[in-house]
């Protein structure tokens, strides 16, 4: 999940088309509902919503 | 506008089994006419070891070669279909057609043969003599079978996942290379999409319509220079109905001949290439494919290897980022006088992005609870 999210941030960051942004953009937002949704305590959402390009282990933002 | 497309007309290489049997083929002519050339023109050199000795050397050659082929080939087999299992089957044919792979064998072959020709020239007619040329072409291809045998070993090292995901990444940077111009490198006006130049050419009338008969199959190429040469000579538009990647089964459309007049079948079907498996050529869906079931596979309860998929997410990412700077919509081509002749579909960045993030994100989300609970964990114990 946050390696999914750090690809789609840097993949939103890349494209320079309005509509593949937009798109990629869709993408981010039906990862941040799905934590949203889930049945995760508010600690772990907060670790779930964070970008991490090794998965678990360097988080950034 | 309509762009014409830069798709290369890849070789067709030759079916990999031909490569040992042209090193069986050159080998067993060389074992029929160079000790005879030896034996007439250079029959004053010879070497200067026993035939008892020769013999057992060339013997010796000969049976090792075929207990290493043996085993090498075994193990080689097992390995790649091991790796592939843990992958991905679609990965033992690849691995399966490498040329190296046939090359070695071929190689190993004609060592074995050449020091069977050596035994029988060894004291021939009761001579007396051993050839000394004809020894020192075994010894030279027994070398040259151990050199290979090394890098054979090398490229076994690349079943490792690294090299595997590194391996298909490669594979779709070149295809993208090969089919998509860069958005920032296209000159003039946007290109007209595939999706609008079809609907454009629905109106004019269908002259013919191709389909698919046989077994199933997978389209692996379009030749795009014969399709729009027989397109040219007709006057007419080819709409294709089939991506390349598509399965083929028995009454398939392949394609509408729109205006103009109809043209060979036979041509037409010869321009449309289908094989057992898809291929890279043609179809960046495919790498990207391939790592998404490499990436779901390892975020799988039962395999739980995720610096596996975070190694494919690495791959996906920068295939992505790569089609998201070019133009997509490669699938309208024009004649050389600029009349559009084929249509073709292809994916749009949203299909690529459905492809890449749909399983993953699903197969991510369930493991979601798992890995936050994991990282609390691990802060916790961190920060006690």
């Amino acid at each position: 999940m946050r390696r999914l999210r750090a690809a789609l941030v840097g993949l939103a960051e890349s494209v320079t088309e309005a509509g593949r942004k937009e798109l990629v953009q869709r993408y981010l937002q039906h990862l941040s509902l799905a934590v949203e949704h889930s049945a995760l305590d508010a600690e772990d959402r907060v670790m779930a919503l964070q970008e991490d390009r090794q998965g678990l282990g360097l988080s950034r933002r | 506008m309509i762009m014409r497309t830069t798709l290369k007309a890849y070789p067709r290489n030759l079916p990999p089994w031909s490569i040992p049997m042209l090193y069986v083929g050159v080998t067993v002519v060389c074992a029929f006419v160079l000790p005879r050339l030896e034996n007439e023109y250079l029959a004053s050199f010879s070497l200067s070891l026993s035939v008892s000795s020769a013999l057992a050397a060339a013997s010796a050659i000969a049976s090792g070669m075929i207990a290493l082929t043996g085993i090498v080939f075994a193990l080689a087999f097992v390995m790649v279909q091991f790796s592939a299992v843990a992958y991905s089957p679609r990965l033992v044919a690849w691995f399966g057609r490498d040329p190296m792979l046939f090359h070695s064998l071929g190689l190993f072959t004609a060592t074995f043969l050449y020091a069977i020709a050596v035994m029988a020239w060894t004291d021939r007619g009761g001579s007396g003599k051993v050839p000394l040329f004809s020894v020192m072409l075994v010894l030279l291809l027994l070398i040259l079978s151990m050199i290979v045998f090394a890098r054979l070993v090398n490229r076994l090292n690349d079943l490792q996942i690294g090299s595997v995901l590194q391996l298909i990444g490669q594979k779709g940077r070149e295809v993208i290379q090969d089919m998509f111009p860069r958005l920032d490198a296209q000159a003039g006006a946007k290109p007209q999409s595939w999706s609008i130049a079809a609907e454009q050419a629905r109106q004019r009338p269908v002259v013919q319509t191709l389909h698919y008969s046989g077994e199933p199959r997978t389209i692996a190429r379009f030749d795009i220079d014969a399709l729009v040469e027989q397109a040219r000579a007709a006057d007419a538009v080819i709409v294709m109905e089939c991506a390349v990647g598509d399965a083929l089964v028995e009454d398939a459309v392949l394609l509408r001949v729109r205006g103009g007049k109809p043209l060979p079948e036979a041509r037409l079907r010869q321009a449309i290439e289908v094989a057992r498996e898809r291929t890279f050529e043609q179809d960046p869906k495919y790498p990207l494919r391939l790592l998404v079931d490499i990436a779901i596979k390892a975020l799988s309860p039962a395999i739980n290897d995720p610096t596996t998929a975070v190694q494919a997410i690495d791959q996906i990412e920068d295939l992505l980022r790569r089609l998201g700077r070019c133009t997509l919509d490669v699938g309208c081509v024009e004649d050389d006088r600029g009349a559009l002749r084929l249509v073709f579909p292809t994916p749009s960045w949203g299909d690529y992005l459905a492809l890449a993030f749909d399983e993953t994100g699903s197969m991510a989300r369930a493991r979601c609870r798992l890995c936050a609970g994991c990282a609390r964990r691990s802060w916790a114990w961190l920060n006690r």
